[in-house]
């Protein structure tokens, strides 16, 4: 019995061992099969994702390329700075504040922000980057744990301001944001290199871990076509200007070789300091003179004349009449000038400037087909990205008269006077050069070579020759034009001593909110020099002056002046004695003289006046009296110069004087400009008097003087 | 029954089960060293050797104590069942008193002389001794509810409640399975194990409920990427580390999830490294050495005459079996974590020489065999 029971238990034993084994067998299978899994199906995955977190990639920056100009000066450079970082899991809780308060002190930064880094639990955090060699030294002899500092590269533009638009800047991470930084950035960037490593959870490198060290590949620098000289000529003229009494909104100088199509200079107001250019609004980093078009006046008058030269249809000494105006279908096209030119040559109607002998001009070439000064514009290079190494650049806006069905007459009657269209300056001083340069068009160049690392070149961009727009025998009758511009008519205050200069003037109204302004102007100048083979064409844009006078000729063209004096002196062009002078008098120095007023004389009396002043008369009109001049009363004109005077009845020479009270000078000033009158201001700010009194009845040519007074509390935004 | 034991003619150890711990102990030394290698030399130890040093010597002092084991009488065993028992007791209320070493959050072991020792290592064996003796002795009464099912689980109830008072969980969840495995064979009725299992259940579900970091943990065992850098961490690292091994592994020593990546790697993580290195390979490898182990010792319950032998072998190669699938599961993300030591492989000296002393108890059991087994 007790056997028997014994047995029984053992039995019941036995079963329950076999029961317990087939249970460690089956999860011993499902241990087998959950690892057949995640080693064989999820292996690849699992794999990756231990891999993400253990490999970490540290770049290795590639120096950046340096900027130089064409003689080799630096204008961009890299320079090696420290920068503070640091390793937030090595920085014990109860040391951070105290760390934080050591480095907020040198570094200027806020406490809590610099406490929340350092307690971040990430491996790495910048602390400030960039610091100077002062900063750096105070932070390396406070001697903190888990604060580190690294090198790293930071862009210096040593000559601050200059150049700026034309260099551009680069970000923080030495990406180039700006300008040439931006343009060439792959070409200066280079190539960094990394270090592939494996990192343990606390992230300490793995000591003979796999690495992978790929070397960067160094920036390339670039020489650029800026002669840094003629940059600074360009740039001390144009701030000058903006300080001055012109008061521009913005103005651009640009010089180019025409031969070449390299850029010499490339200036625009305002300006900003690339080595600080978080200082300044976004607005002023916009390089003007690529990416904004505006339309060129007179200055485009250039290519109508190119074109009617080119196309055969005028000859210099062909005659035109100008009655003031010209009917274009029934839109009346007035002349810039308030008396009508009357008679002139081909070569006059370019020193006059005058429009409605432009718009005759014009319609000859346009004679049998409608397109075809159109077609000059386009090959000119206008409504055309030039292809400028620089960010940004506009096609300017032409309208594409071959897909319209007909072409409206007065849409093409304004192109010849420079209107109706836009374009960039880079567009149009690239299309002056190459009426002037033998009639090839050339891409604006910026870059002349890129060198590598070791300073050897490795590429030369050479000059690109677009298209030829022009014969170089109708190139060289152009230069002749322009140079009696200067010589002789709008362009004389761009005349330089012993230099054979040419050039164009312009004065255009803006087109704002869908009309010409009354108010705002783009006052212009193209010069070129020496005119039998130019070597610098120079233009000079005025944005919006902020004060009377207004015109290209005036305020542009001196500017234009001494731009060029100083670049051709600089580049070592020796003076020369232009063809014109030597036509005009005898005498080596031309004086200049004022004009007098010969308003409300009788044509006798006003040719004997202008004789005494070595001054020539040409009459136009008809009538018992002179009712205008041009060149107007005081202006200052070489010597042997033509007045035009236009007779008229005593009746219509007089006007009657506007109250100018509460007026703005600018205003003022074109009010009195179109009545005829001499205007002479004092003061600024408001007119609060005039003299002679408002109502009273002057003569066209009198002086009327008006007083301007700045009503207080009231900022100052116009300067005599 | 004493004197004949003394008299009987003695078969060989378990040859099989003596490989399988050999080879788990060669290779346990070796993956330590790979395994503790960095964090040693990273360490302020700067040794990169210092934990298989120790482990040689833990291994060599386990072996003793094994030999030392496998030639004692079986009757000086019963003997020590119920003094074992108090003096298990008294330790583990001892590390509770005061006399705990902190390590983790948790007092598990107090000093002896220069040695950390885990009470909690000694009751297990403890009461896998009791239980043995217990069920032995009652026979018929083990099937009954109060001399046999109640007495057990009293006393299982009182160790565990202690060792959870430390807390060790892994620890606890090892000694229960042991125990619950040990009923089963020793004859405890269907009925109450099937009640013990449903309200073991029952308490941790509420335990999980009532604790929002367990409800957390629990939460991270079920998705641990979800979690990945907070209570899933130690599961992700350790799926990476197996998953990363693939079919061959990266290598012996190229392991990566010894950089920090996977904590405790020369302990309760160690099979993940072994699956990262040796890859599915290695991990097959590891589990046929257990599954021989829990072969053999299976065995050698089934083949004793006397039941106390049996259910003695039985729960011996269970307090291995168990806590070795814990480990597994918790490594390859079926079971939530809890820290639990892989036996024979994991680095740690306390625990190997109480699985020691088991082996060497199993080996002596496999000698006590009928004559006419064949090996």
């Amino acid at each position: 019995m007790e056997q028997n029971k014994n047995s029984r238990v053992s039995l019941r034993l036995r079963k329950r061992t076999t029961l317990i084994f087939l249970l460690f067998s089956l999860l011993f299978f499902a241990v087998f099969f959950r690892l057949f899994y995640l080693q064989v199906f999820a292996a690849d995955d699992l794999a990756e994702k231990g891999k993400d977190q253990q490999m970490r990639e540290v770049p290795v920056e590639a120096g950046r390329g340096t900027i130089y100009d064409r003689n080799g000066n630096i204008l961009a450079v890299s320079v090696s700075v420290d920068s503070i970082y640091a390793s937030p899991t090595e920085i014990d809780s109860e040391e951070a504040p105290d760390i934080a308060a050591t480095l907020s002190e040198i570094l200027g930064l806020d406490k809590e922000t610099v406490l929340g880094k350092l307690t971040s639990g990430r491996a790495f955090e910048w602390i400030k980057r960039k610091v100077d060699e002062e900063t750096a030294f105070q932070v390396k002899n406070a001697g903190l744990t888990g604060i580190g500092l690294t090198t790293e590269t930071k862009r210096n533009y040593p000559n601050d301001i200059l150049a700026c638009h034309a260099l551009g800047f680069v970000g923080i991470d030495n990406q180039g944001l700006e300008g040439l930084e931006a343009m060439e950035d792959t070409t200066l960037t280079g190539e960094d290199g990394y270090i592939l490593a494996q990192y343990d959870s606390h992230g300490q490198e793995i000591a003979g871990s796999n690495q992978t060290y790929v070397e960067p590949t160094a920036g390339s620098s670039l020489v650029l076509t800026i002669d840094e000289n003629i940059q600074y000529f360009c740039e001390r003229e144009l701030d000058a200007l903006m300080s001055g009494s012109v008061n521009p909104k913005g103005a651009t100088a640009i010089v180019m070789d025409p031969d070449t199509g390299e850029i010499l200079a490339l200036a625009v107001r305002p300006g900003y300091d690339p080595n600080h250019y978080g200082d300044y609004e976004a607005a002023l980093w916009r390089n003007t003179a690529v990416s904004d078009f505006y339309e060129p006046g007179s200055v485009a008058k250039i290519m109508t004349i190119s074109a009617a030269l080119e196309e055969g249809v005028v000859d210099e000494d062909d005659r035109f009449y100008d009655p003031g105006y010209i009917m274009v279908g029934k839109v009346k096209i007035r002349c810039w000038s308030r008396t009508p030119h009357g008679s002139e040559t081909f070569v006059e109607v370019a020193q006059n400037s005058c429009n409605p002998a432009f718009v005759q001009v014009g319609q000859r070439i346009d004679a049998s087909d409608s397109r075809t000064f159109y077609r000059y514009l386009k090959s000119f290079g206008i409504g055309q990205l030039t292809g400028i190494s620089l960010p940004g650049e506009s096609a300017g806006s032409l309208q594409k008269l071959d897909e319209v069905e007909e072409v409206n007459a007065v849409d093409v009657a304004n192109m010849y006077i420079g209107q109706g269209y836009g374009l960039t300056a880079i567009q149009l001083i690239s299309a002056v050069s190459a009426a002037v340069n033998g009639g090839i068009l050339r891409e604006p160049q910026l870059v002349k070579s890129v060198l590598d690392s070791d300073g050897n070149i490795m590429e030369e961009t050479g000059s690109k020759e677009v298209r030829r727009v022009i014969s170089e025998k109708t190139s060289e009758r152009v230069c002749n034009i322009l140079e009696n511009v200067v010589a002789n008519g709008t362009g004389n205050k761009a005349y330089i001593e012993g230099y054979r200069v040419g050039g164009k003037t312009g004065t255009a109204q803006k087109f704002v909110n869908g009309t010409y302004s009354s108010s705002k102007y783009v006052a212009s100048f193209i010069g070129a020099a020496p005119m039998d083979d130019p070597e610098i064409v120079c233009l000079v844009v005025i944005d919006e002056p902020g004060s009377y006078p207004i015109y290209g000729g005036t305020i542009a063209a001196p500017v234009c002046k001494r731009i060029m004096e100083d670049t051709l002196v600089y580049l070592g062009v020796e003076p020369q004695v232009s063809e014109a002078d030597e036509k005009g008098e005898d005498e080596e120095k031309p004086e200049t003289v004022m004009v007098p007023s010969v308003t409300g004389l009788s044509a006798e009396e006003a040719a004997s006046l202008l004789e005494e002043a070595n001054l020539k008369t040409r009459v136009t009109g008809s009538g018992d009296k002179v009712v205008a001049q041009t060149p107007a009363v005081l202006e200052e004109v070489t010597e042997g110069s033509t007045v035009v005077i236009t007779l008229g009845s005593s009746k219509e020479t007089s006007v009657i004087l506007p109250d100018f009270t509460g007026k703005r000078l600018l205003e003022a000033g074109l009010i009195a400009d179109a009545l005829g009158l001499v205007f002479v201001y004092e003061g600024s700010g408001e007119a609060v008097s005039q003299d002679p009194a408002a109502g009273s009845a002057v003569q066209r040519g009198d002086v009327v003087t008006v007083t301007f007074k700045n009503k207080t509390g009231e900022e100052v935004t116009l300067s005599p | 029954m004493a004197d004949a034991d003394r008299n009987r003619r003695r078969k060989q150890p378990d040859f099989l089960l003596f490989l399988a711990v050999t080879g788990l102990l060669t290779f346990g030394m070796i993956m330590v060293y790979s395994a503790s290698q960095y964090i040693a030399a990273d360490s302020a130890i700067n040794d990169s050797f210092y934990y298989l040093k120790k482990q040689c010597m833990w291994v060599a002092i386990g072996i003793v104590v094994m030999f030392f084991m496998m030639k004692l009488d079986m009757n000086l065993v019963k003997k020590a069942v119920w003094p074992s028992l108090v003096a298990a007791v008294i330790l583990l209320l001892f590390v509770k008193l005061g006399a705990g070493i902190s390590s983790l959050g948790a007092e598990r072991s107090i000093l002896l002389g220069p040695i950390h020792f885990q009470p909690s290592e000694f009751a297990k064996l403890a009461l896998v001794l009791f239980f043995a003796y217990n069920m032995s002795r009652c026979r018929e009464k083990t099937a009954t509810f109060f001399f046999g099912f109640l007495p057990l689980i009293a006393v299982c109830g009182l160790i565990v409640g202690l060792i959870m008072l430390q807390p060790d969980l892994g620890t606890s969840v090892a000694l229960v399975g042991t125990a619950f495995l040990m009923m089963m064979a020793g004859g405890v009725k269907y009925r109450y194990l099937f009640a013990m299992v449903i309200l073991g259940v029952a308490l941790v579900a509420v335990a999980i409920v009532l604790e929002p970091f367990r409800m957390a943990r629990f939460t991270a065992f079920l998705n641990p990427w979800a979690d990945a850098q907070g209570y899933g961490f130690q599961t992700v690292q350790s799926l990476i580390a197996i998953g990363s091994g693939g079919f061959t592994g990266v290598g012996l020593g190229n392991g990566s999830s010894k950089w920090y990546y996977l904590p405790e790697v020369h302990t309760d993580f160690i099979f993940s490294l072994i699956g990262e290195e040796l890859g599915l390979i290695g991990t097959i490898f590891t589990l046929f050495l257990f599954a021989v182990f829990v072969w053999r010792g299976v065995r050698i319950a089934l083949l004793s005459e006397d039941p106390f032998h049996s259910l003695l072998a039985l729960g011996l190669t269970a307090m291995v079996g168990v806590q070795t699938l814990i480990n597994f599961f918790v490594a390859t993300g079926m079971m939530p974590v809890t820290g639990i030591a892989l036996p024979f492989i994991s680095y740690g000296g306390s625990s190997l020489i109480f699985t020691m002393i088991g082996v060497g108890l199993l080996l002596n059991l496999s000698t006590r065999l009928p004559k006419g087994d064949i090996g």
